[in-house]
């Protein structure tokens, strides 16, 4: 009379979001190292870039996470496990407007710390939503 | 684990900005002081920013090669403004010399005020900087809760 379903606690989702939140936290670093450096001569900025890497495994067919079919009237999307983001592109910008030499936007360099930390929140959220959901499914209704 | 470097890369900046800030401060103080302890009129001051690596406290548990390349900034030298004084003719200025011409520092008000701004403006940045290290981390400790 029971169901057979496989459910796994730390699942493939919440793999990829734990490495989303790795991901961004080196970002946040880049962005702080380089409004520390603004006003150094010569420095300059780095830049961690994971957009294409993200796009790179999610579009493919492999980067599809599958619906789960327990049902004969459940359709099956997606392929294979998904191939995570191997890694970030660690970039510097080397062309700077300024006599020193220093290549840091300290413009874009805040509006990319504010645009990363609500990113990094918002992925701590969903994690958080993801265990409080399993944490309630243990208890159950009572 | 990583991210508290961040912590120590943007303190780093806020010290170097307020020396930056100290020594504008001095400046203008004494931008007409025609006689120092080491003789002579004020010369102004300059300071000199590295940019210098920050390891975390867990130096070596950390695997990621990216920890090498995030540095904070620290302030290695002060340096005196090589640019020529200022030259006034005050005959009865008790420091004139035999042609009448008493020397002033190379202080320039206007470009002292700008540089100021500049180094608040970046005081701000790494505040906020290390604000949004604070709000993320007490995030990330909600997960599991």
């Amino acid at each position: 009379m029971g169901v057979d379903v496989d459910v796994q606690i730390y699942d493939r989702t919440a793999a990829l979001l734990g490495q989303m939140l790795q991901l961004q936290s080196e970002r946040h670093r880049a962005v702080v190292s380089n409004l520390a450096n603004q006003d150094t001569p010569g420095y300059k900025a780095v830049e961690v870039d994971f957009t294409q890497a993200l796009e790179n495994a999610t579009a493919s067919e492999a980067g599809r996470l599958p619906v789960a079919v327990t049902h004969p009237r459940h359709i099956a999307i997606g392929g294979a496990p998904p191939d995570f983001p191997s890694g970030a592109v660690l970039s510097t910008i080397t062309r700077s407007n300024r006599l020193d030499g220093n290549s840091v936007n300290a413009e874009m360099e805040m509006a990319k710390l504010s645009q990363n930390s609500l990113m990094y929140n918002a992925t701590a959220e969903i994690l958080s939503a993801k265990f409080r959901t399993i944490r309630s499914a243990i208890r159950g209704t009572e | 684990m990583d991210i508290e470097q961040a912590f120590s890369v943007s303190a780093s900046a806020l010290d170097a900005q307020r020396s930056r800030l100290n020594l504008i401060s001095s400046n203008i103080a004494n931008a007409e002081s025609t006689r120092t302890l080491e003789g002579g009129p004020y010369r102004r001051r300059d300071v000199v920013f590295t940019t210098t690596p920050f390891k975390s406290t867990l130096e070596g548990l950390s695997e990621s090669k990216a920890s090498e390349v995030f540095q904070g900034v620290q302030v290695t030298d002060v340096v005196l403004d090589p640019r020529p004084l200022r030259k006034a003719y005050e005959p009865q200025h008790p420091d004139a010399d035999p042609e009448g011409y008493v020397l002033y520092p190379n202080v320039n008000p206007l470009e002292e005020t700008a540089n100021m701004m500049s180094a608040l403006r970046a005081y701000e940045a790494n505040v906020t900087a290390f604000n949004a290290t604070k709000s993320m981390m007490l995030k990330a400790l909600e997960i599991g809760r």
